[in-house]
């Protein structure tokens, strides 16, 4: 009887830890992988600001359009 | 059964409805891309026919998809910017956007091996295996990116430079990847008709032996709940092994409930050998069993829910079984994964009973068969009379008799003590 206990306790932690790692690549999925991918594209703008647009003495935000000025 | 199935219709028709006023597409930054490509080289804006970007007379930016809308991976088109010479040489290359599972395609979309199409030239064949590198577990995504560049590549060429490339040339041998799936598909049917007549159970081992080398380690393509969201969301392959798969896998859970796990699924196959090696078994209590075996259920309507909401296919991906035959995912997949099979020592077909999609859904399409009674060893550890989506049919205790109801009355036992 104790043994089944055991058995019991043991299958609750395991069904548990299962559960807590779904969730964490579920999470990983959708929130890691897009705050990797976010914080990618801005350091590539901050590079191209840095090195392009900043000597042409444009801002950020005008650089995008700054051919057609 | 029925209240899961209302649930589940319901979680899936709402957040599809409710979807595209969540998320919207964000269109591909071409301008950019160029930029990265070749930045000290001015573009004219895009146009003409195909569509396409134009540096002097001498070098031309295009998005394939512009070109080439037909052609698809295993989860809609792959869009890439090329730039391509007069000489009909590709300069550059970048991918724009897809929609492929990130495990499979990892390496697809590195500039390492995006760079090994630079330099080719549209009188090049670009054939998977032959001028193109190919990559093992991504043969459907790799074969669509080279053909998408390949056709892309040669109608932008004859309208922009007269450069005429293809005609007269053989078309690719063909990929009979999906003849192999059939092979096993076809095996594991016939197995599966023939034990319901006699006891030749091992025919059953030669079927989930099939399924791991053919199914998850050749092919790297078992069925996924991915499969059926990229339907939903009207993203079809343009690979005949999507088809083959996704039809099939679909249409034997209707006829045959779970046959898919019990005969095919490389990952079943893997737990149900593992938990074959003798270890003492825990004795889990039915109520602690049948709860977690609900638990399945609520992550599918989760994960539907997520995906359906977001758009985003690879959102819903948890399942071990394409980190295992991807041989790619991050720690917590791994871990998750290192965890589901070595439960199996303990917890025999764990994944398959508590954490399974593919078993949930299985459920919700299938009808029971009350032929199948269960024994006590059972691979699923299954109670006498099971549910229709815990019954994997390995046809160990498939008793004819009782099937459709013509038997008369209840089947027998075969668990001792009459346990049930």
């Amino acid at each position: 009887m104790s043994g089944q206990a055991t058995d019991k306790k043991k299958f609750t932690l395991l069904a548990i830890a299962a559960t807590v790692l779904v969730v964490l690549v579920l999470s990983s999925n959708a929130f890691l992988d897009e705050y990797l991918v976010a914080r990618g594209d801005e350091s590539q703008r901050r590079s191209h600001y840095e090195n392009v647009l900043q000597k042409k003495g444009l801002k950020l935000h005008e650089g995008r359009y700054w051919k057609k000025q | 059964m029925k209240k899961r199935r209302t649930i589940l219709f319901l979680v899936a028709l709402l957040s599809l409805a409710a979807g595209p006023f969540l998320h919207q597409e964000t269109a591909v930054d071409e301008r950019a891309a160029l930029r990265d490509l070749a930045p000290e080289t001015t573009f004219s804006g895009k146009g003409g026919a195909p569509p396409h970007y134009r540096a002097g007379q001498d070098l031309v930016a295009f998005n394939s998809y512009d070109v080439t809308q037909s052609i698809r991976g295993y989860a809609g088109p792959i869009k890439v910017l090329v730039v391509l010479g007069d000489d009909g040489r590709i300069k550059g290359i970048k991918l724009l956007s897809h929609r492929e599972t990130k495990n499979y395609v990892h390496y697809m979309e590195s500039p390492a091996y995006l760079g090994r199409f630079i330099g080719k030239s549209v009188f090049d064949r670009f054939e998977v295996d032959r001028d193109i590198d190919g990559i093992t577990r991504a043969t459907v995504s790799v074969e669509a990116l080279a053909k998408t560049v390949r056709e892309s590549s040669r109608a932008v060429a004859l309208n922009a430079f007269g450069l005429q490339a293809g005609a007269g040339q053989a078309n690719e041998a063909g990929n009979w990847s999906w003849a192999w799936y059939a092979v096993v598909l076809v095996f594991g049917t016939v197995g599966y008709l023939l034990t319901r007549r006699d006891r030749l159970l091992r025919l059953r081992d030669l079927s989930l032996a099939a399924g791991i080398i053919v199914i998850g380690l050749y092919l790297a393509s078992p069925f996924s709940l991915l499969h059926v969201y990229n339907l939903a969301l009207l993203r079809p392959s343009s690979s005949e092994l999507w088809y083959v798969i996704v039809g099939s896998t679909v249409l034997s859970l209707f006829i045959a409930g779970r046959f898919y796990c019990g005969w095919l699924c490389p990952f079943g196959a893997l737990s149900e050998l593992i938990a074959r090696l003798p270890t003492r078994k825990w004795t889990v209590p039915p109520e602690q069993d049948d709860r977690w075996r609900g638990f399945k259920h609520v992550l599918l309507a989760v994960v539907t829910a997520v995906v359906f909401l977001s758009g985003r296919v690879d959102h819903g991906n948890y399942e071990a079984y394409i980190t295992l035959f991807a041989f790619h995912g991050n720690l917590f997949a791994w871990t998750l994964l290192a965890l589901s099979l070595l439960a199996n020592l303990r917890v025999p077909r764990f994944w398959c009973r508590y954490l399974c999609p593919v078993a949930a859904l299985a459920a919700v399409l299938s009808r029971r068969d009350p032929a199948y009674v269960s024994m006590p060893d059972c691979p699923m550890g299954n109670k006498p009379n099971p549910e229709t989506g815990e019954c994997i049919r390995c046809n160990r205790c498939y008793h004819p008799k009782y099937g459709n109801g013509t038997g008369g009355g209840e089947a027998p036992s075969l668990f001792p003590g009459n346990v049930g």
